[in-house]
């Protein structure tokens, strides 16, 4: 009887696994460094850029301070900071997918049109990204950032990912087209700023 | 077989016919013998299903079991395609990798030996044999992983699409005698695993792109750069053995 239950488990465990591998996108985008060089030219990613961002979720030093209850105060302080900070990083990173996502519809409308398919799943991909940062800012409001470090790694990555896909995107255009998709793009962020 | 059997089980049917013509079509079963030599009679399989279920539904039951029987041996052509495309025979680590798996599969008969049947004998080699199957896709992607093969997405999808079933035919197979209230789902419960595992290949077969080729040595270039390499020390020494003659 527990040989079966054991032989059902391990099934299901694998089942789950195999189901997990092919659904989960094995696509490496090869941006090259110029393209990635190319990308900055247009989209600025402060959220990326920021090295730091594992440790604001990093509960280790808070740990360290309310394991001493003289700090209380200074614990709760400390916690405080941390989420606010968590928050406006997690803004950030939400500002740079949708950044992203406009950048990647502009190319689209340049000429880097890879068909319908790949369309819907980029709004899909974003989409899912985007709630993804919304749930988490959600919960980091409610529960401070501490117990959320791997969804937030989790999130950068996603963020990353697709900046990776926008520069191999963006390395498959002509160069002599750059200057006009520059232009074209120094206008649309002027007009959506003003 | 209730109307939702025959419905999944006609829809893996006519899957499988769509699997069969793309593969034919962009001639991919010439790159994946074994793994044809596999799907090509789970075909022939469906389509006697479908002749015996219009005219003799009476005998379906006895010829199943036959079948079934006669064709999961065939699996492990799969298991070996999947090996000799993520290890080819010029691959410098399929040796070890072939040792691996002979470790584990030794060990796992060994385990299988010495186990006796916990029930009827039938369902018990069944899942002896998809423990088996599973067993050599997890040493071969483990492998993979540890020598940094990449996984093409035809072999990538067979894989993890064969995976899936085996390990739905062990646990289908160890639930049946656990819940016997799952008995009346029973050929739903497999038609459905079978659907799944050809829904995943039909996605990951649909072109035809292949694992990457293995870097190996080039024995020219490694001799000459020997070569080089003994030239250089030679001139190191004779210049040690200059500088202190002065």
């Amino acid at each position: 009887m527990s040989y079966l239950l054991f032989l059902l488990l391990l099934a299901a465990g694998l089942f789950v696994y195999s189901t997990y591998a092919v659904l989960r996108s094995p696509r490496k985008y090869t941006a090259t460094p110029e393209a990635v060089e190319t990308l900055s030219r247009f989209v600025g990613l402060p959220s990326l850029d920021f090295r730091h961002a594992s440790a604001l979720f990093d509960p280790s030093d808070y740990k360290l301070i309310v394991s001493d209850p003289r700090l209380a105060q200074t614990a709760a302080q400390f916690r405080e900071d941390r989420r606010r900070l968590a928050l406006d990083w997690l803004k950030l990173l939400e500002k740079d997918i949708f950044l992203l996502w406009r950048f990647r519809r502009l190319l689209t409308v340049a000429g880097v049109f890879e068909g319908v398919q790949a369309e819907v799943a980029i709004a899909g991909r974003v989409i899912l990204i985007v709630i993804l940062i919304a749930g988490l800012r959600m919960s980091v409001a409610i529960a401070g950032p501490f117990a959320f470090s791997a969804t937030a790694s989790r999130a950068r990555e996603s963020v990353r990912s697709f900046s990776l896909y926008c520069a191999t995107a963006v390395g498959r255009m002509p160069i002599y087209q750059l200057n006009a998709l520059e232009r074209r793009w120094r206008e649309l962020e002027m007009g959506s700023a003003s | 077989m209730g109307r939702l059997s025959y419905v999944v089980f006609y829809l893996g049917f006519t899957l499988q016919v769509v699997l069969l013509g793309r593969l034919v079509k962009i001639k991919i079963w010439k790159h994946y013998p074994f793994f044809f030599a596999y799907f090509a009679p789970t075909v022939i399989h469906s389509v006697s299903a479908v002749l015996i279920l219009l005219l003799k539904p009476q005998w379906y039951q006895a010829w199943y079991w036959a079948d079934y029987l006669t064709s999961t041996p065939l699996r492990f052509a799969v298991a070996w395609e999947i090996f000799r495309q993520v290890f080819p025979a010029n691959s410098p680590a399929r040796r070890v990798a072939g040792c691996m798996l002979v470790i584990v599969l030794c060990t796992l008969a060994i385990c299988f030996y010495v186990r006796p049947p916990v029930d009827l004998p039938l369902p018990d080699v069944i899942r002896k044999m998809g423990l088996a199957d599973a067993a050599w896709i997890l040493v071969v992607l483990a492998m993979a992983k540890y020598y940094s093969r990449p996984l093409g997405r035809n072999i990538r999808g067979m894989a993890f699409g064969f995976l899936a079933y085996v390990s739905t035919q062990v646990g289908l197979y160890s639930a049946r005698e656990l819940f016997s209230a799952l008995r009346p789902m029973w050929s739903l419960l497999t038609s459905l695993a079978f659907t799944y595992m050809i829904v995943v290949w039909l996605f990951s077969l649909w072109v035809y792109a292949p694992n990457e080729a293995p870097v190996i040595p080039d024995e020219r270039v490694r001799s000459a750069a020997l070569a080089n390499w003994a030239q250089q020390v030679n001139a190191i020494g004779l210049a040690i053995r200059k500088a202190t003659r002065l």
